[in-house]
């Protein structure tokens, strides 16, 4: 999930408790009426119990679903019980985490998400793959993952702080309903920025200005999924942000011609706080496209049905760059254990404790887990259960999301980043309604972005 | 004997005072503590802290180190954005303050009296500064939203031209939430004027009436004289509040355009709360607290020549 969708963040965990309740009732049966006990169960009187706290973000509504992952855990290893001790919101949760980690005060399992590996790396025990394989669950293996879902949890060595529950390409959401209004061809996995813009300059001028083509959101991660669909390296080799350069101008200063053409709404420069504008825009009826992830389209969908403008949604990749393909940025979100695991449980052993928290941790991320999730709306880090999602989408009538999502995963990329990362999303998102107004030159804004990156988190 | 009457009772005085003076000094002292114990624990204290702190470079996860004056020597040397923090606070102050007080003073003079109509007028307008900052600030984004908010739509049906980019051009970012937070402050100083004024013994006005004064001369040789004092507690505390200016700057424009509305107090949320550099904001805040500190100071001095505690 993206730093700034608190908002549909909210309100997509609202519909997911409707969601979650049916999901969590058929994985709890599946699980009670499993007909084989695991084998490590037999160990269950050999190990010392433990009770592992855990902590991620929630609403109230959403707390039953996350109480069943963990249960899922004691299930299958009776001395292993997970514990969500706290029950932060989203906004909250990425305060309070620096805190924990800089007063040592972490729970053992802390949910993570991808873009944030550089900058909270220090608050995780990295394991490897090997102590994947041999202290987790049975059959456990990384290649059941999407391998760039998994490869953003990496750190020094090959080593994972996390392991994914959920990610996504960022794709293009369009209202289906005006595309065919105005007799544009559908976008498809073939289509280009060119061809991108030629219709939402068709939908603008149809629909007599009342439409715009395009909600251009002012928002970093938005600009770097552009930047590298455009052929981009926003890092350098060493892992340093380079956005200061004649070509991130020219991307920049392409990015937002949509709105110095008038064929975007001009965004408030609030909009980098609320994170939804954009989302608002395109559910309200006012945009007929804008840039999500999949985890928006639940809440999307219900926005869309309850709003006064119903449309039907349509699902395309991110035009194809110069290259001729689409490459988009992923990120997601993942479980991994503290580095205060060994202080919160002083005197158990060690190689145990980390054992049992890494049993818990795939098992959160497990298939038994991952079907309920995809059921609850998030697209699941486990290819095998990606139909899952997909059936959840047809059955609120968005029969086309196979395609474009398989198309965008192909050349998709993890979303890394830097340990300043905040302070860099800061500096950027204050400049770039400014460059969209036209008061603030690309340049100048990417510049004050690479002088304004702030400490190391 | 008169001399003796006056210099007996004199002679006494020190040996009868002098233990009422301790009984008052210890209840005072009690009084006193609960109030200087929260002001040393929770003022003076984390003050101090906060000072020692800008001392260092100390970000949130990893490890503190002491710099010295080094985020001082950066807020001044290095920092663009904290210039233009100041530039923008005190383009803030200098605009709000004036208009606040005039607006707040004009209306306290006008609504002078105790009719039915000047009290409810007197509640509507105090109405604002009784509503949370943060939700006036939201409806204001709402009012200024380029093409379908309010104050749009209005300038577009009455002047039929379209109105400027409100929030999202520089030049206009901080004259709305100066607008903004004249209309959402100027109740509480209306209404201490109105104190002011209606402590003001009636034969002023009526001697000015008789020498034949007009209104603008006794509103600025009756009025302002002896309403000076609450016009000087208003000015110290609108100038104080308004150096802090945040919420309406972070909720209708988050310091944007660019940094074209970004306030001392908003640069030191953002390197504190969201940059995480704990030491730097520190030091921010210690600048502002040393600018509030000065410009009090200069308001202390000055009013000895404006100020007329005697009516």
């Amino acid at each position: 999930m993206r730093p700034g969708r608190q908002k549909s963040r909210d309100a997509r965990q609202r519909l997911r408790s409707k969601l979650a309740a049916i999901a969590a009732t058929t994985a709890l049966a599946a699980t009670v009426t499993s007909t084989a006990l695991p084998a490590s169960q037999a160990s269950a009187a050999t190990n010392t119990p433990v009770t592992l706290s855990w902590e991620m973000w929630v609403s109230p509504s959403t707390i039953p679903f996350w109480e069943h992952d963990a249960s899922l855990v004691h299930s299958m290893y009776p001395w292993i019980t997970v514990k969500l001790t706290e029950e932060p919101s989203y906004s909250d949760y990425w305060v309070r985490l620096p805190v924990q980690i800089s007063s040592n005060t972490e729970p053992d399992l802390v949910a993570t998400q991808n873009l944030r590996t550089s900058s909270y790396q220090a608050g995780f025990l990295p394991v490897s793959t090997s102590q994947l394989n041999s202290e987790g669950t049975s059959g456990f293996s990384l290649s059941a993952f999407d391998q760039g879902a998994v490869n953003g949890y990496k750190v020094s060595g090959g080593r994972l702080i996390a392991l994914p529950y959920d990610f996504g390409p960022l794709l293009m959401f369009y209202n289906k309903t005006v595309f065919e209004k105005y007799h544009i061809p559908l976008p498809s996995n073939n289509w280009t920025w060119p061809q991108f813009y030629k219709d939402i300059a068709t939908i603008q001028k149809k629909s007599d200005g009342a439409i715009y083509g395009y909600a251009d959101d002012p928002f970093f991660d938005e600009f770097l999924t552009f930047a590298t669909d455009m052929g981009g390296h926003y890092l350098t080799p060493g892992g340093a942000l380079k956005v200061n350069t004649p070509q991130f101008a020219n991307l920049l200063k392409e990015y937002v011609a949509p709105v110095k053409n008038g064929l975007a709404p001009l965004p408030p420069s609030t909009a980098s706080v609320t994170g939804s504008w954009d989302l608002q825009q395109w559910e309200s009826g006012a945009a007929a496209t804008y840039i999500d992830g999949p985890w928006d389209l639940l809440p999307d969908i219900a926005a869309v049905k309850a709003g006064i403008e119903h449309f039907q949604i349509g699902l395309a990749p991110l035009p194809n760059g110069p290259s001729g393909k689409s490459s988009t940025l992923l990120s997601g979100s993942g479980f991994g254990i503290s580095k205060d695991l060994y202080k919160n449980h002083p005197g158990v052993n060690k190689a145990q404790l980390l054992s049992d928290a890494i049993k818990a941790i795939e098992v959160m991320t497990g298939p038994k887990f991952e079907k309920a999730n995809a059921a609850s709306g998030d697209f699941p880090a486990r290819t095998a259960d990606f139909p899952y999602f997909y059936h959840t989408l047809s059955t609120l009538g968005i029969t086309n999301a196979a395609s474009p999502m398989d198309y965008a995963l192909k050349d998709a990329v993890p979303y890394n980043a830097t340990n300043k990362w905040a302070g860099t999303e800061d500096a950027f998102n204050s400049q770039i309604v400014g460059v969209m107004q036209g008061s603030i030159k690309p340049m100048s804004a990417l510049t004050y972005t690479e002088d304004n990156q702030g400490t190391p988190a | 004997m008169s001399s003796q009457s006056l210099t007996l009772p004199r002679a006494a005085e020190p040996a009868s005072r002098r233990p009422r003076r301790r009984g008052d000094a210890r209840a005072a002292l009690a009084f006193l503590l609960p109030n200087g114990i929260g002001f040393v624990v929770f003022t003076v204290a984390p003050a101090i802290a906060c000072f020692a702190l800008s001392l260092y470079s100390w970000p949130l996860i990893g490890t503190s180190h002491f710099v010295g004056l080094g985020n001082y020597q950066t807020l001044f040397t290095k920092d663009p954005t904290f210039r233009a923090a100041i530039g923008n606070t005190f383009y803030f102050v200098a605009a709000y303050v004036p208009l606040n007080l005039l607006v707040s003073l004009g209306l306290a003079v006008w609504l002078r009296g105790y009719s039915r109509g000047r009290r409810i007028l007197r509640v509507i307008f105090f109405i604002p500064v009784l509503t949370p900052l943060v939700g006036d600030s939201v409806v204001w984004s709402l009012l200024y939203t380029n093409r379908n908010g309010l104050i749009d739509s209005v300038i577009h049906a009455v002047l039929g031209v379209q109105g400027p980019e409100w929030l999202s051009a520089p030049q206009w970012a901080m004259p709305c939430i100066i607008i903004m937070s004249v209309w959402q402050g100027f109740g509480y100083n209306m209404l201490l004027f109105t104190a002011g004024i209606h402590a003001v013994p009636e034969m002023y006005y009526d001697a000015a009436r008789v020498d034949g004064a007009s209104k603008w001369r006794t509103f600025r040789s009756v009025t302002v004289p002896l309403i000076s004092p609450s016009l000087y507690f208003g000015i110290v505390m609108t100038v104080i509040s308004s150096f802090q200016v945040f919420a309406q700057a972070y909720v209708l424009t988050n310091g944007g355009p660019g940094t074209s509305s970004t306030t001392i107090v908003l640069w030191l949320f953002e390197k504190g709360f969201n940059d995480y550099a704990l030491g730097y904001a520190s030091a921010i805040a210690w600048v502002l607290f040393v600018i509030v500190i000065i410009f009090t100071f200069v308001q202390l001095r000055l009013q000895r020549r404006w100020v007329h505690y005697e009516v």
